[in-house]
């Protein structure tokens, strides 16, 4: 407050030092004589006077400081880039930060938790441009180091097949009459219907079921003279003392053969 | 892909299907077609008996032909039946009987001069036949001469 009177008073003694002066050329140029004289006593005047004067100085002083920190400003505008510039260039400010801060004491302070759940992703990722970022990715390289027997090891197939309607799949994925084709282009199906009837031995079921007695007395006589003939000749050869297996009489179980022996 | 054929062969005989006959089957097949040569002329004697009492039904009697006549008559019989059932089948009834097929040298279907010859030698020395005992490759005189077969087959061939 002080200080506000005091220039409240070096302004008034200004101003009035301006109005004498004015006042004294206008009064030497009229020749008129006229002083105003005190309408309130001397005490309430000094007053309202000192109060007048505290509302100058500090209208004053808030002029002051605007018209002070706004030359301050400009002129740190102009010095503060150049100075900060000299000063960093001249400490090396990445040396100064390896030496003297700890930084894994800092990032152990770091609440990083924290700050990821602060971190809007989806935001993130919509901003990232992903296909620039592939076109930028060396995938051959990238994918010849990759270990995938391992990936694959790790794989649960089972539950992944137990999400996939397989049948569903082949349904609506698969030719079905191609893929029949090909698989009865592989098959000899001749071949597997022989087997089929040499396995249900067809010809049995075909003669018991419309054979004759005549046929089944042939059959019989067939097979008895067959056996006699081995029988035969089994009694020749031990009666003529040669060992060894008649040529054209097989042993049991021997495969079949096609009819066409040597001359 | 191979084409085969279901066989009607039965299972238990497979084994044996082209494979050389024995004495015993080739015995009984003669034996049948003994039998059929007998009826054969049995039948050329009613025949000709019929019509020598169709000629003469007052003066008629059976024909008695002597010994060389009737042997004869049986050696043709039985050659000519031999003959054409081995060329045009491959088997005579008694080799049909029993599953038997008669095949040429090199397992050949016979032909006609083959047939005959084989049925000449048969007809001419029919005990040939026993050789098959003997012969370790089950091979009767007539086989051995002409180089024939006689097989065991039970299957029916389209042209037998």
């Amino acid at each position: 407050m002080a200080l506000d009177a005091a220039v409240g008073v070096s302004v008034l003694a200004l101003r009035t030092g301006d109005t004498v002066v004015r006042v004294a050329r206008r009064r030497i140029s009229s020749g008129a004589r006229h002083l105003p004289r005190p309408a309130v006593p001397g005490s309430a005047r000094s007053s309202r006077m000192v109060q007048a004067l505290v509302e100058l100085g500090a209208d004053r002083r808030a002029e002051l400081r605007r018209t002070v920190t706004a030359e301050l400003a400009r002129r740190l505008d102009l010095l503060v880039p150049v100075v900060l510039s000299e000063v960093l260039r001249r400490v090396g400010l990445t040396d100064l930060v390896l030496d003297y801060l700890d930084v894994d004491r800092v990032v152990e302070s770091v609440d990083l938790d924290a700050a990821v759940r602060r971190v809007d992703v989806d935001q993130v990722l919509r901003s990232i441009d992903l296909d620039a970022a592939i076109a930028l990715v060396d995938l051959d390289r990238a994918a010849a180091r990759l270990d995938v027997d391992a990936v694959v090891r790790r794989v649960d197939v089972e539950s992944v097949l137990d999400r996939i309607d397989l049948t569903d799949v082949v349904l609506q994925r698969v030719d079905l009459d191609a893929l029949v084709r090909a698989v009865l282009a592989r098959i000899d199906m001749v071949g597997l219907a022989e087997q089929v009837i040499d396995g249900v031995d067809l010809p049995e079921i075909i003669r018991e079921s419309t054979g004759s007695m005549a046929s089944e007395s042939v059959r019989g006589a067939r097979m008895q003279g067959i056996a006699a003939d081995q029988a035969v000749g089994r009694a020749m050869d031990r009666l003529l003392l040669r060992r060894g297996v008649r040529r054209g009489i097989p042993p049991a179980g021997q495969v079949p053969v096609q009819p066409g022996p040597e001359g | 892909m191979a084409v085969g054929r279901v066989s009607p062969v039965p299972r238990e005989a497979r084994a044996y299907q082209g494979q050389r006959a024995g004495v015993v089957t080739r015995l009984v097949a003669a034996v049948l077609d003994g039998v059929v040569v007998v009826l054969v002329l049995t039948g050329a004697y009613a025949a000709w008996a019929g019509l020598l009492f169709l000629i003469d039904p007052r003066g008629f009697t059976f024909p008695s032909p002597g010994p060389f006549s009737s042997f004869l008559a049986g050696f043709v019989v039985t050659v000519a039946y031999c003959t054409l059932s081995w060329w045009l089948g491959g088997r005579s009834y008694g080799c049909l009987v029993m599953g038997l097929r008669v095949l040429g040298p090199g397992g050949r279907p016979l032909r006609l001069v083959g047939a005959l010859a084989r049925a000449v030698v048969c007809a001419a020395f029919p005990i040939g036949l026993l050789w098959v005992a003997v012969n370790r490759n089950n091979r009767s005189v007539a086989d051995l001469l002409l180089r024939t077969s006689v097989v065991y087959d039970w299957q029916v061939h389209p042209n037998s």
